[in-house]
C-alpha cells in the first residue's frame, strides 16, 4: 500500500513539477510584460526594429494622441560584465499616469529635474535594493554589453501600488533619456504604448493613428505580447510536458501493479466474500474505492513534492529559456491552483483507471477458486497470444496515428504512446521466453539460486512482467532521448565544425546566448579591423525585425570569399542565390524557419525596412541549429539600402597566414579592453561554449530521465515487495531445507537483476524506435530540423547497466527482508 | 528392528519454550528431557495445539528454545547463530512437511537435490544416490516431472526424498499424512517404515494419527508441554492389522 | 504678476528645495492657496528663508531694470525658475453666444544648470518642465471646461522658442503666423483642443506692448530678485472658433496677453492674490493686482497699470486701488468660497467699477486650484458711463486643497 502510494506521489509529483515550473516562467514573462505594459491596451513597434523618438513626439505634437506613452526595454547585468541580469524599463514620467504607477501620484518626492538626464537615475523597489545591498542615492554600476555604466539610486518604486512586488523585482526604472544613453538606443523608442477607446464611436481616432503611422510602425494589441512566450517556448514546453506524463505513465503500471497484487493478496478474502453474498459490483466499487483512497493520498504527497521538484527544475528551465529565448527572471514557484488541482486530477484518475484492471479481476473471483494458487499465473499465461494481438493492433494504431497526425505534436506523442503500449504488450511474452532462456545460463553460473531466479521471473510473471515494463519503458525513453540528444549534439557539432570557420569570433556580451543583438561599438570594431595580423574581418548583426508580421531574428551577413558547401542547403534557387543576395532583395532562411512558416524557395517574404514592408524573395534554405524559432539572413549590402544600422552584432577575424590566432586574440582582448568588453573567442572556445550551451538546454530532460527511473525503481521495488508477500511460504520452505539468509538474497538479487537485464535488452530496440520517432517525427514536428541519427553503443551498453544496477538496487531492500524469512512458517498448515 | 545404539543422536534436556503473548508468558513446552538414538523411529503425539511444531522447529534448529539444550552429538544446536543452525539443517536434517512444500519451479530431482545444491555443486556420487532415493520411494521415473504435475501422494514421496537426498543424521516428519487420502497416506507410511528399518535412517513423525504408532519405535506424547512417554504396545489394539507386516 | 505657477514656486520652500514637478504643484497649496498661516510656518522663518536661498541657488534673478531684446525676449529664458505665457479673452459669436477663454503655458526650470555634471546625452534630457492650462467659461450653459497638461521640455514635446514665436505643450500651440516674416509676433494662433472643447484662434494686437512695473522690472517682494520681468500685449483683436461639445462657434472678441519670468517672487506671507485685467470699451485698460498676507492685510507690492488708448502707461500703487467685495460663489468642487462682484474704485481717476464673473463657476479643477474667469464691467469713469469686459485670477482660495 505505501508503494503504491509512493508510486502515484513520484508520477504526479514529476507532472505537478514540470507544469509549475513551466507555469511559473510563463506567468513570470506574463507578470513582466503586463508590468511594463500597464494598462496599455496596443503599442506602437517598429517592424524594422528601430522605432524613432520622433515617432512619438510627432504623435503627441501632430496627432494630439495623449494617452500614449514612450517605453525603452532591455537588459543590464549588475555590478560585473556577466553579472545578474536585470530588466531596464525607461518610461517618460510625464506621460506615465494613465499607464503604470511607477512614478507614483502626487505624494511622489520624484525629483524630475534629476531624473530626466541631469543624473543617470533610476528607480527600483526597496526589496530589491536591499538585497543588492544598495540605498536611496547610492551610486552602483552595471553592465550593458561590456561597457560599464554607473546608475544612482534616485528613489525607490511606490510599494504600496497596485503592482505586484514580483513584477517589480529586478526591474529599474528610468528616464527615456537615461534608458537610451544606457542601452545604446539614442534616438529609439522600444515601442509607444497606447490605450485606445474601444467604443466604436471612436474607431475614428484608431483610423486616423492608423492612417498617420509611419511605413515601418505597426499598431500591435498589448496582449499580443505575452503570447510571444507561448510562440517561442511552444515546443520546448510542450516536450518538457510530455517527458513529465511520461513518468506518469510508468507509475500507471506501477498503480495498476500495487493494485493488481493487493486484488491478488487477497484473493481468499474476496472468495470468501463472494461466497457469503458480496456482488461483484458492489467488490468492483469496494477495490476502486480503495484506488481512489491510494489516488488521493499519493496524488496529495505527490503534489506537495511536485511543488518541491518544481523548485528545483525551475531553475533549470528558467535558465534554459535564458539561454535561448529572452531573459526571464522567476522570483519564486506560481503555486496555481489550476496545477495543482491538476495534478490531484491527474493523479486519482491514473489511479482508477489503472485500477480498473484488477477490479474486473476481482470480480471473476469465484468462491471455487480460492484455493487455487497458481490460477492468476496461468492465466497470465493463457493470455500472452491474446497480449502478442494486442501489441500488434496498438503498434498498428501508433503508427496509424503517427501517419496521420499531420504535424500535430500532441497527436504524436499520443502515437508514441502507443506504440510504448506496444511494447508494454509484448513484455510478458517476451519476459517469459527469456526467463526461460536465461534460465540455465543462470543455473550454470549460480546453480541452484540462479536457476531459481530465473524460474521465479517466470512463475510471477504478472508481477514481474509489469515491473520490467516498466523499468523497460523508462530505460527505452531514456535511450530514446539519449540516441535523440546524441544525434542532435552530433549533427550540431558537424554543423559548428563547417560554420565556424573563421579563427576568432568577437561579440558583445548578450543576455541570451542564442539571440544575441547586443552590438560592437563602432570604436572598438575600428580597433579590431585596424589591428596587426588580422587579414579578414567579416560582421554579422542580428536584429528583431517584423517578416510576414512576425518578429523575427534578421541575420546580417557580409559574404565571405570562399564558396560555401552545398551541403550546407537544404534547397536553393536556381542560380547563384549568393550574388542574387547581395545584388537583389533575396533572402535566405533557415530550416526551421521553413519549417515552421511554410516557406520555399522562391517564395515572397515580408520585411518591414525604414521604408515598411519590402518583398523579399527566399534564395535558399540552409541548415542551421542555432535557433528554433527560424532565421532570416540578408546580406549587409541590402541591409545597408533598407535600414539605418551601421552596427554590428558580431565579428568573425581570418588572422593572417602563419601567425598564431590564440596571440592574436589576446592582443585583440588588450586593445578592446578600455573600450568595450567583449567576448573574443577562438574557434574552438566557441564551438566548446555553443556546445556546453547545447549541454546546458538538456539538464531538463536529463533530469526528467532519471525521474522516469527513480519511478521504474519504484515499481521494481513494488513488485519485489508483492513477490516477498506471495511467495513466503516457498521461501519458508526454503529456508526449512537449508537455503541461508544470504542465499535467499542471492536468488532474489539474481532474479531481480535478471528482470533489469531483460529490460535493458528490450529498452534497446524500443530506445531506438523512440530516438527514431523523436528524430523524426517530434523534432521535425516540433522545430523541423534534420538531424542525422546516430546510435552509440555507449548509450546502448548504459541503458542495460541501467536497469541492471536500478534493478538491483531496487532488489536490496526485499533482499534481505526476505532473507528473514522465517522458516517454521512452512510447517504451518494453510 | 535395531534400536540399539550406542550412544544417542539427539539429546534433549529441560528444554522450555515460551511465547511472550502480551504482557502474560504463555508455556508451550515445560522441562522437555529425552533422547534419540540412531535408527529408531519415534512417533510423538500430539493434539493440536500441543507444542509438537514447536518442538520440531527447535529440533530443526529453526527456531530457539527458552532455556535447555538441544544436543546433536557433538553438537549443541542452541549455541550456534541462526546461519550456523541453518548449515547445520542443510547437512544434518531432514524435513517432510505435512503439505509436501515442493518447490513448484524445480523439477522433482532438482527439489530432491536442493538441499545439496545450497551447499554447492552436488558430486555425481551425490546425484547417483539422490536418484537412488527417489528409486527408493518409487519414483525414479518421474525425475524430471515438475511438482504441479504429480499428485499428492507422488509429491509426499518426493518431498521424503528431498529429505533423505543428502543422508542426513535426523529426518524430521510433520504430520506427514495430514494431507493424503487414506490409501495414500498407507503407502507413504510404509515408505516411511522402510526407509527407516532398512537403511538405518532416524526419525521423529510429529502426528496425532495414532495408526502410524504401530511403526514406532518408541511412543513420545506431548500433553500440555509436558512430554511422557508411552509403551507403543498399550496402543497395539488400535493397530491396523495392514500394518503388521 | 501671476499666477499658479508662481504658487507652485512658493510651495516649494518648505520642501528644502526639492524639485518635484507635481507635487510641487499640490505643494504649493501648503503655502499659498491654502493657508492660512499655521502657526508651524511661523515657527520655520529661517528654514524657510535657507530654503528659499537654496531653491534659488543657480538661477538667474530678476533683480534689476534690463534691456528687453524682442523678439528674442518673446521665447523662453530657461536659466529663470519659472515663466508664463497668459492668453485670456471674452469671445462673441455672431449669435450672441459669449464664451470665457485662458490658455496659458508655465515653464518651470526644475533644477538649475550644474556645471559639475554632465547630462544624460539624449534629445529627453531636461531641465525644463512645462505645465499647460486650458479653460473655456459657456455662460450661456453655465459650463465650465478645464484642462491641465504636462511634458517635459525635451524631445520637441514641448517648448518655447522665438524667433519665430512658437510655444507648444504636445498639440497646445501658441504660434506666430507670420511665416515670411520670423520676427513678426503677430498675427499670433492659439489652438488647444481636448475632449471636444477647443478653441482656435488668430490674435492681433491693437495697443502696443506695456512693459510692466519698472520698464518692465516688477517687484513683487522685498529683498532683492523677488520680482519678474513682466510685460503684456493688453489688447489683441480676436477671430477664430470655438469649439464645445454642442458644435463650432465663429466668433470675435479681444484678448490679453502676460509673459512673466522670475526666479522667486512671492514673499513667504504672501497668500493668495487677486488679479485683474479689465478692458474697457473706451479703449483704456487697467492691470492690477492685490496680494493679500496672512492675516487678511493687503501687501505693499500691490500695484498695477492703467493703461491709456495710445498704451501710454501710469503705475499704480498700493493703496491707489480701493476693492470692495460686494459677492461670493461656493464651489462645490472645493468648497473654496470666491468672492465673484466687486467693487472696484480708483479715487485719484474718479473710476467708480462694478466687476462681475459672467458665470460663478469659473473654478479650474486641476493641480492647484484657482480660480480664473470672464467678467463684466460697469460703472462709471468721471461723469461719464463706463464698461467693458476682462479676466479676474483668484488663487489661495482653496482652503480643502491641503496636503495630508
Amino acid at each position: 500500500m505505501a508503494l503504491s502510494i509512493l508510486g502515484v506521489a513520484v508520477g504526479v509529483a514529476v507532472v505537478v513539477g514540470i507544469d509549475l515550473a513551466n507555469t511559473s516562467a510563463r506567468t513570470a514573462f506574463k507578470l513582466s510584460t503586463e508590468t511594463v505594459a500597464g494598462r496599455a491596451t496596443h503599442a506602437l513597434v517598429a517592424g524594422n526594429g528601430q522605432l524613432s523618438d520622433s515617432v512619438f513626439t510627432s504623435l503627441r505634437v501632430d496627432v494630439g494622441y495623449r494617452d500614449s506613452a514612450p517605453a525603452i526595454e532591455g537588459s543590464v547585468r549588475m555590478g560585473a560584465p556577466d553579472g545578474q541580469v536585470v530588466q531596464v524599463l525607461g518610461i517618460d514620467p510625464l506621460a506615465e499616469e494613465p499607464f503604470r504607477s511607477f512614478t507614483g501620484g502626487p505624494q511622489s518626492n520624484l525629483n524630475l529635474g534629476r531624473f530626466m538626464g541631469q543624473v543617470p537615475a533610476v528607480l527600483l523597489s526597496e526589496p530589491t535594493a536591499s538585497r543588492l545591498s544598495l540605498s536611496e542615492g547610492s551610486s552602483f554600476s552595471v553592465w550593458k554589453e561590456g561597457r560599464e555604466v554607473e546608475l544612482v539610486i534616485e528613489g525607490f518604486l511606490p510599494s504600496d501600488s497596485d503592482l505586484d512586488a514580483a513584477a517589480l523585482d529586478n526591474l529599474l526604472i528610468t528616464d527615456i533619456s537615461t534608458a537610451q544613453a544606457l542601452l545604446a538606443m539614442p534616438g529609439e523608442l522600444t515601442r509607444i504604448d497606447l490605450i485606445l477607446p474601444d467604443s466604436p464611436a471612436d474607431e475614428a481616432v484608431i483610423q486616423e493613428i492608423k492612417s498617420w503611422l509611419p511605413a515601418n510602425v505597426e499598431l500591435r494589441a498589448a496582449a499580443t505580447r505575452t503570447g510571444t512566450l507561448d510562440q517561442m517556448t511552444r515546443a520546448f514546453s510542450l516536450n518538457l510536458t510530455a517527458m513529465s506524463l511520461l513518468a506518469l505513465v510508468v507509475g500507471m503500471f506501477l498503480i495498476y501493479n500495487t493494485m493488481t497484487f493487493s486484488v491478488v493478496q487477497r484473493r481468499p478474502l474476496l472468495g470468501r466474500l463472494r461466497a457469503v453474498g458480496v456482488t461483484r459490483r458492489e467488490m468492483v466499487w469496494m477495490v476502486l474505492g480503495e484506488a481512489a483512497m491510494i489516488g488521493t493520498v499519493g496524488s496529495i504527497i505527490g503534489v506537495a513534492g511536485g511543488v518541491l521538484l518544481g523548485n528545483a527544475l525551475v531553475g533549470l528551465v528558467t535558465q534554459t529559456i535564458n539561454d535561448l529565448y529572452f531573459v526571464v527572471r522567476i522570483r519564486e514557484l506560481d503555486l496555481s491552483m489550476w496545477t495543482l488541482l491538476k495534478g490531484m486530477a491527474v493523479g486519482l484518475g491514473s489511479t482508477i483507471l489503472s485500477a480498473l484492471p484488477p477490479a474486473r479481476e476481482a470480480t471473476r473471483t469465484s468462491p471455487s477458486m480460492v484455493l487455487k494458487r497458481s490460477t492468476s499465473e496461468s492465466s497470465t499465461r493463457e493470455k500472452i497470444p491474446s497480449l502478442l494481438i494486442a501489441g500488434l493492433g496498438l503498434l498498428v494504431l501508433g503508427a496509424a496515428i503517427l501517419w496521420l497526425s499531420g504535424q500535430s505534436i500532441a497527436w504524436s506523442y499520443l502515437g508514441i504512446l502507443a506504440v510504448i503500449l506496444a511494447f508494454a504488450c509484448w513484455t510478458p511474452p517476451l519476459v517469459l521466453w527469456g526467463a526461460r532462456l536465461m534460465r540455465p545460463v543462470l543455473g550454470r553460473f549460480f546453480g541452484i539460486i540462479g536457476r531459481m531466479g530465473a524460474s521465479g521471473i517466470e512463475q510471477s510473471l504478472s508481477r514481474s512482467a509489469i515491473a520490467v515494463v516498466a523499468l523497460t519503458i523508462a530505460v527505452s525513453a531514456t535511450t530514446g532521448v539519449g540516441v535523440m540528444v546524441d544525434s542532435f549534439r552530433t549533427t550540431v557539432n558537424t554543423w559548428l565544425t563547417y560554420s565556424l570557420e573563421a579563427d576568432i569570433y568577437i561579440s558583445p556580451p548578450g543576455d541570451v546566448f542564442r539571440r544575441n543583438d547586443a552590438t560592437i561599438l563602432k570604436t572598438a570594431e575600428e580597433s579590431i579591423r585596424t589591428a596587426p595580423g588580422v587579414a579578414e574581418v567579416y560582421s554579422v548583426r542580428t536584429a528583431r525585425v517584423t517578416i510576414d508580421g512576425r518578429e523575427s531574428d534578421l541575420i546580417v551577413t557580409e559574404p565571405r570569399p570562399r564558396e560555401l558547401e552545398p551541403g550546407r542547403y537544404k534547397s536553393r534557387m536556381s542560380g547563384d542565390h549568393r550574388s542574387a543576395m547581395r545584388e537583389r532583395d533575396v533572402v535566405m532562411v533557415s530550416e526551421p524557419y521553413a519549417f515552421l512558416y511554410n516557406v520555399d524557395v522562391g517564395d515572397t517574404l515580408e520585411i518591414v525596412t525604414k521604408t515598411g514592408p519590402t518583398p523579399f524573395e527566399v534564395g535558399a534554405i540552409y541548415y542551421d541549429y542555432a535557433s528554433d524559432l527560424g532565421l532570416v539572413q540578408m546580406t549587409r549590402s541590402r541591409y545597408d539600402i533598407h535600414f539605418d544600422d551601421p552596427l554590428v552584432s558580431g565579428l568573425a577575424v581570418y588572422v593572417e597566414t602563419g601567425l598564431d590566432p590564440s596571440a592574436i586574440t589576446e592582443d585583440l582582448r588588450t586593445r578592446t579592453a578600455s573600450i568595450q568588453g567583449l567576448n573574443i573567442r577562438s574557434n574552438r572556445d566557441l564551438r566548446q561554449a555553443s556546445l556546453d550551451v547545447f549541454d546546458q538546454t538538456f539538464t531538463v530532460t536529463t533530469v526528467l530521465r532519471l525521474l522516469a527511473i527513480l519511478v521504474a525503481f519504484v515499481g521494481v521495488l513494488t513488485a519485489l515487495m508483492a513477490l516477498q508477500l506471495e511467495r513466503s511460504r516457498e521461501l519458508a520452505v526454503l529456508r526449512a531445507n537449508g537455503m541461508t539468509p544470504g542465499q535467499v538474497g542471492r536468488m532474489i538479487t539474481v532474479q531481480t537483476s535478471s528482470m533489469g537485464l531483460l529490460a535493458g535488452i528490450l529498452s534497446v530496440p524500443l530506445g531506438l524506435v523512440l530516438a527514431w520517432l523523436l528524430i523524426y517525427v517530434i523534432n521535425q514536428r516540433s522545430f523541423g530540423w534534420t538531424l542525422q541519427f546516430q546510435i552509440d553503443g555507449a548509450i546502448l551498453l548504459q541503458a542495460v547497466l541501467l536497469a541492471i544496477v536500478a534493478a538491483a538496487l531496487a532488489a536490496i531492500y526485499p533482499a534481505i527482508s526476505m532473507g528473514k524469512t522465517n522458516p517454521t512458517e512452512a510447517l504451518r498448515t494453510e | 528392528m535395531n534400536n540399539l545404539s550406542n550412544s544417542p543422536i539427539l539429546s534433549v534436556s529441560d528444554l522450555s519454550k515460551s511465547y511472550q503473548e502480551g504482557s502474560k508468558s504463555r508455556d508451550v513446552l515445560q522441562g522437555l528431557s529425552f533422547e534419540i538414538n540412531r535408527g529408531e523411529l519415534i512417533v510423538l503425539l500430539g493434539r493440536s495445539g500441543s507444542g509438537k511444531s514447536t518442538l520440531l522447529n527447535m529440533i530443526s534448529g529453526m527456531d530457539a528454545p527458552t532455556s535447555g539444550s538441544i544436543r546433536f552429538q557433538n553438537t549443541d544446536l542452541t549455541s550456534l547463530t541462526e546461519s550456523q543452525r541453518t548449515l547445520f539443517r542443510r547437512h544434518s536434517i531432514g524435513i517432510i512437511f505435512q503439505s509436501f512444500n515442493l518447490i513448484p519451479t524445480l523439477t522433482v530431482e532438482e527439489n530432491i537435490l536442493l538441499p545439496l545444491e545450497l551447499d554447492g555443486s552436488v558430486t555425481p556420487e551425490q546425484r547417483k544416490k539422490a536418484l537412488d532415493v527417489l528409486d527408493e520411494v518409487g519414483l525414479g521415473d518421474r525425475n524430471r516431472s515438475f511438482p504441479d504435475l504429480l499428485s499428492g501422494g507422488e509429491q509426499q514421496r518426493v518431498a521424503i526424498a528431498r529429505a533423505l537426498a543428502h543422508d542426513p543424521m535426523l529426518i524430521l516428519a510433520d504430520e506427514p499424512t495430514g494431507n493424503l487420502d487414506f490409501r495414500t497416506a498407507e503407502v507413504v507410511m510404509t515408505i516411511l517404515e522402510r526407509i527407516v528399518h532398512d537403511k538405518e535412517r532416524t526419525m521423529l513423525i510429529a502426528t496425532h494419527d495414532r495408526d502410524i504408532i504401530g511403526l514406532a519405535d518408541r511412543v513420545l506424547e506431548l500433553r500440555e508441554g509436558v512430554l511422557h512417554e508411552i509403551d507403543p504396545t498399550s496402543y497395539a489394539t488400535h493397530q491396523s492389522g495392514s500394518l503388521a507386516g | 504678476m501671476r499666477r499658479s505657477l508662481n504658487k507652485m514656486q512658493n510651495a516649494r520652500l518648505p520642501m528644502a528645495g526639492m524639485a518635484v514637478a507635481w507635487l510641487l504643484v499640490v505643494g504649493v497649496v501648503i503655502a499659498g492657496c491654502g493657508t492660512a498661516p499655521t502657526p508651524e510656518n511661523q515657527d520655520e522663518p529661517l528654514e524657510l528663508a535657507a530654503a528659499m536661498g537654496g531653491d534659488t541657488l543657480g538661477y538667474a534673478r530678476a533683480d534689476q531694470v534690463r534691456e528687453f531684446d524682442f523678439p528674442t525676449d518673446y521665447g523662453a529664458h530657461p536659466d529663470y525658475k519659472t515663466e508664463w505665457w497668459y492668453f485670456t479673452g471674452n469671445l462673441f459669436s455672431d449669435e450672441g453666444r459669449r464664451f470665457g477663454y485662458e490658455m496659458v503655458v508655465f515653464r518651470t526650470a526644475m533644477a538649475p544648470e550644474d556645471t559639475t555634471q554632465t547630462p544624460i546625452a539624449s534629445d529627453w534630457t531636461t531641465r525644463q518642465l512645462y505645465m499647460g492650462h486650458f479653460s473655456l467659461a459657456d455662460p450661456e450653459t453655465g459650463d465650465f471646461h478645464a484642462f491641465e497638461r504636462f511634458s517635459r521640455g525635451g524631445a520637441g514635446l514641448a517648448g518655447a522658442e522665438s524667433p519665430p514665436f512658437r510655444i507648444w505643450l504636445n498639440d497646445w500651440t501658441m504660434a506666430s503666423m507670420d511665416a515670411f516674416n520670423p520676427d513678426e509676433l503677430f498675427p499670433i494662433r492659439l489652438q488647444a483642443q481636448e475632449d471636444g472643447v477647443a478653441i482656435d484662434l488668430t490674435l492681433n494686437a491693437i495697443k502696443p506692448i506695456v512693459l510692466q512695473g519698472d520698464r518692465g522690472w516688477d517687484p513683487k517682494g522685498a529683498g532683492a530678485g523677488n520680482a519678474s520681468y513682466y510685460y503684456s500685449f493688453t489688447r489683441m483683436e480676436t477671430t477664430g472658433t470655438v469649439t464645445i461639445p454642442d458644435g463650432t462657434f465663429d466668433i470675435t472678441g479681444q484678448s490679453w496677453k502676460d509673459h512673466e519670468w522670475s526666479t522667486s517672487a512671492l514673499g513667504p506671507d504672501e497668500t493668495g492674490w487677486d488679479w485683474f485685467a479689465l478692458q474697457l470699451d473706451d479703449g483704456r485698460d487697467i492691470m492690477y493686482y492685490q496680494l493679500r498676507r496672512e492675516d487678511g492685510s493687503v501687501s505693499p507690492f500691490t500695484g498695477g497699470s492703467f493703461i491709456e488708448v495710445d498704451g501710454s502707461k501710469r503705475h499704480l500703487t498700493t493703496g491707489e486701488v480701493e476693492l470692495i467685495v460686494l459677492d461670493t460663489w461656493q464651489s462645490d468642487v472645493s468648497g473654496a468660497e470666491y468672492p465673484v462682484r466687486w467693487e472696484l474704485n480708483i479715487p485719484a481717476e474718479d473710476l467708480a467699477l462694478e466687476i462681475s464673473a459672467v458665470q460663478p463657476n469659473q473654478e479650474l479643477n486641476v493641480s492647484v486650484r484657482y480660480w480664473e474667469g470672464a467678467v463684466d464691467i460697469s460703472g462709471r469713469y468721471g461723469d461719464q458711463p463706463a464698461s467693458g469686459v476682462g479676466y479676474v485670477e483668484l488663487t489661495g482660495y482653496d482652503t480643502q486643497q491641503l496636503p495630508q
